[in-house]
């Protein structure tokens, strides 16, 4: 059959295809490792009724079907994309805090500066 | 039904007192008669009276009944007093009051339309001029029904439950001057928060009840309210900036209010 | 004129079908209802009486321990795992065989909820739209509410009283549009008695609101109510003030601070107001309000019929003091219904969207099946009504 696939694009020019690698486990199972329940319902003591159902197997039992072939494979898709995007997230709030903490040196630095000029000219 | 109570108020006033019933509204049923609280009966008197009762509502437990009707006669009656002696603000004349029972005694105002359009309040008015809305008449009438409400809320008064069917109008001559009434809800208060909440309130009566010419006539209304804060020169026009600029907060925050589920 | 026929029923049948599904809040719901196509229809506002059946409506609730809300994050993974078995389940006992031929159109919530569990519902919208070549209509869910509720109840043109978690609204119809006339300034009925609920560590099944009906039943003292405040602003109310004040009285009574008067007797220190007594409290004040805006704006519209919708509205209490009211307004009627259809479900929103599927009104682009989580009952253009 022919692979799901999902392609990301930003405006800052990232680029990346996803496409599931069909022996790999993660590929061949209905539950996610990022679709689950939040942590928060658990400890709060849920009992998680919400499961996804088991991928079937045709009529032999040799393979899945192709549905839950689909199934397990955008369920690792979507794990692989979620993972992704958490980094990219990650990578953008260090990149804000590291761009403030720039600043702020930088800022201290024209302070120091400035301070030291005006003491002159006060002079 | 409608007829029990019409018993029930008959027996309490004594059989001597005619009534004849007007409106129910949804908080009081409005009757009218030609007897006067305490002046003698005059044989040639054509005078008329309101009488307003606030039945109990069997709905609601007693206890919130008893304390809402005895608080809203009693709020009215007291708002009604001091803002009859307001200059330029029309509210009907009180009589007298029976908080505990919720009885309240009033001064008639208004007739009934031309061409079977119903009493004169504004809301009928309005459906009256349905097909020529933007006409002279309404535009003027509109504009002081701003003034109306402008000159009560420069006076720290609210009104709680602004609609068109709590705005009478009263025929002088060619032009229809506006009484407020049902001050049930009204309060005494300097807050701009209240203020707003009152113009936004009207405007959403308006709005559901006037839809088609809606916008013309909240902004007659909203030039007439700005024409009374501006007569009361420098400090009313700082006033007004300060209402106008909290009743758009009221209703950003009403159209702003998420809608779940 | 209003013609409900401007689109013929597919495959020449003399019905049409609809499957609606709905996600909004914390219920998943699938329904179909099918429509006889009638000739009175081609031209009369007669949407309320569409002789529909409800060939099945099948709900899902994504429950949570007693004392949480529900999140969008975990609500949208219940959907998201529910909603193909649920459609299937709809589909076999609606006796649909094969959807591109049987169904007319797909029907799901566009709005007002919360975010994420309406976009899981919509992306299986979408999903089924193409697999079957069927089109799609997006639904206002109140618009939903309302013409279930006119259907079920044949109420010609009454005035709404729409209360659920999200949403506490007075409505009434007028030119094209059902207008809000009045509406809570804060927070809505139901999050203000599912939020007491938590506090109070009930359990939420199966439903919080329930729960409390059902404690304040068994309030011991129902003769001396606890004063908490009436807040009716014209045809609006606001309803946070109260459950703060509700809420302080709870946590008083569980830490069992006999300082309060309220609950303690000043002398002798007992315990005066029960936990069931403050359900009931809380309900009588709440309700009381609703009814009062309810009458007003009656009185305002010339209206004697109310239809009470929403989930709060299977409350008995509630639909008792509402009867009530009508009984004492001249010819006054109440209409109401049951659990079937006043909790969020999937054929309400078939319904609704039937009617506008019939009046010519299909998404022709993807792009108008972006779901929105405010989306205002007036935004709607009531095309079925005159």
């Amino acid at each position: 059959m022919t692979l799901p696939v999902a392609l990301y694009s930003a405006p800052d020019g990232v680029e990346k295809n996803f496409i599931p690698t069909p022996d790999d486990p993660r590929y061949l199972t209905t539950e996610g490792r990022t679709t689950g329940p939040s942590d928060h319902v658990l400890n709060a003591g849920q009992i998680d009724r919400d499961k996804p159902s088991d991928p079937k197997y045709t009529a032999d039992g040799s393979q899945l079907t192709y549905l839950s072939q689909l199934r397990t494979q955008l369920t690792g898709l979507q794990d692989d994309i979620n993972e992704f995007l958490t980094r990219r997230m990650e990578l953008a709030k260090n990149k804000k805090k590291a761009g403030a903490e720039e600043k702020r040196i930088q800022e201290e630095i024209n302070q120091l500066l400035d301070g030291g000029d005006g003491e002159e000219d006060a002079d | 039904m409608t007829q029990e109570f019409i018993d029930k108020v008959s027996s309490y006033l004594s059989q001597d007192i005619d009534i004849t019933p007007i409106s129910q509204g949804a908080e009081a049923i409005v009757f009218s008669t030609s007897t006067h609280p305490y002046l003698p009966k005059t044989r040639e008197s054509h005078q008329k009276f309101i009488i307003k009762y606030r039945p109990p509502k069997r709905y609601r437990h007693p206890q919130i009944d008893q304390t809402l009707t005895k608080h809203r006669t009693l709020n009215e009656s007291r708002l009604l007093a001091k803002l009859y002696l307001i200059p330029g603000l029309y509210v009907p004349q009180l009589l007298a009051c029976d908080p505990y029972n919720g009885f309240i005694w009033l001064e008639f105002l208004g007739e009934d339309l031309p061409g079977g359009y119903g009493f004169s309040n504004l809301k009928n008015f309005l459906w009256m001029h349905d097909k020529d809305p933007y006409n002279d008449l309404v535009a003027a009438t509109l504009h002081k029904v701003g003034i109306q409400i402008g000159l009560l809320h420069w006076n720290d008064y609210c009104h709680g439950d602004l609609t068109s069917s709590n705005i009478v109008l009263v025929k002088y001559g060619a032009e229809w001057v506006p009484h407020l009434i049902d001050f049930g809800l009204g309060s005494v208060s300097n807050l701009v928060e209240d203020k707003g909440v009152d113009l936004y309130v009207l405007e959403r009566a308006i709005l559901s009840t006037h839809s088609k010419h809606a916008e013309k006539y909240n902004d007659w209304i909203m030039e007439g309210f700005e024409a009374a804060y501006h007569e009361k020169g420098a400090k009313g026009i700082k006033k007004f900036k300060e209402v106008t600029k909290r009743f758009q907060e009221v209703r950003l925050r009403g159209r702003k209010r998420s809608m779940l589920g | 004129m209003v013609n409900l026929n401007t689109i013929p029923p597919k495959n020449n049948r003399d019905f049409y079908i609809a499957i609606g599904l709905e996600g909004s809040a914390n219920k998943l719901g699938v329904g179909i209802v099918k429509h006889p196509l009638l000739p009175k229809h081609a031209n009369s506002d007669l949407s309320y009486d569409c002789g529909a059946e409800m060939l099945s409506n099948i709900r899902d609730t994504y429950m949570t321990p007693p004392g949480e809300g529900f999140l969008p994050r975990d609500t949208a993974r219940h959907h998201r795992n529910w909603c193909v078995r649920l459609i299937k389940q709809a589909m076999a006992e609606a006796g649909i065989k094969d959807p591109t031929l049987d169904v007319d159109v797909i029907c799901f919530t566009r709005g007002p909820g919360m975010g994420a569990p309406l976009h899981s519902v919509v992306i299986a919208a979408r999903t089924c739209s193409l697999l079957w070549d069927v089109p799609l209509v997006g639904v206002n869910h109140c618009i939903g509410h309302i013409e279930m509720g006119r259907e079920i109840t044949k109420a010609q043109n009454p005035v709404v009283l729409y209360v659920s978690g999200g949403n506490t609204q007075v409505i009434a119809y007028s030119e094209k549009r059902y207008r809000i006339f009045g509406e809570t300034l804060d927070i809505a009925i139901g999050n203000c008695l599912d939020r007491f609920a938590r506090t109070l560590k009930i359990p939420n099944e199966p439903s919080p609101g329930y729960n409390i009906e059902q404690l304040a039943k068994k309030a011991p003292h129902k003769d001396s109510l606890v004063e908490l405040p009436y807040t009716v602003k014209g045809m609006d109310l606001s309803m946070s003030g109260i459950l703060a004040s509700v809420d302080l009285l709870a946590k008083d009574l569980f830490k069992c601070n006999k300082k309060n008067k309220i609950l303690f007797d000043k002398k002798t220190g007992e315990q005066k107001v029960t936990v069931e007594d403050l359900c009931y409290s809380l309900q009588e004040n709440l309700f009381a309000m609703l009814v009062e805006i309810t009458e007003r704006a009656m009185a305002h519209v010339n209206s004697n019929q109310v239809l009470i919708v929403g989930g709060v509205g299977c409350n008995v209490r509630l639909q008792e003091m509402m009867a009530q009211m009508c009984k004492d307004r001249a010819n006054g009627q109440i209409h109401a219904t049951d659990n079937r259809f006043c909790i969020d479900n999937g054929v309400m929103i078939a319904q609704a969207g039937l009617l506008e599927y019939r009046m010519g009104g299909i998404v022709k682009d993807f792009s108008e099946t972006i779901v929105t989580q405010k989306f205002r009952t007036d935004e709607v253009y009531a095309a079925w009504r005159d």
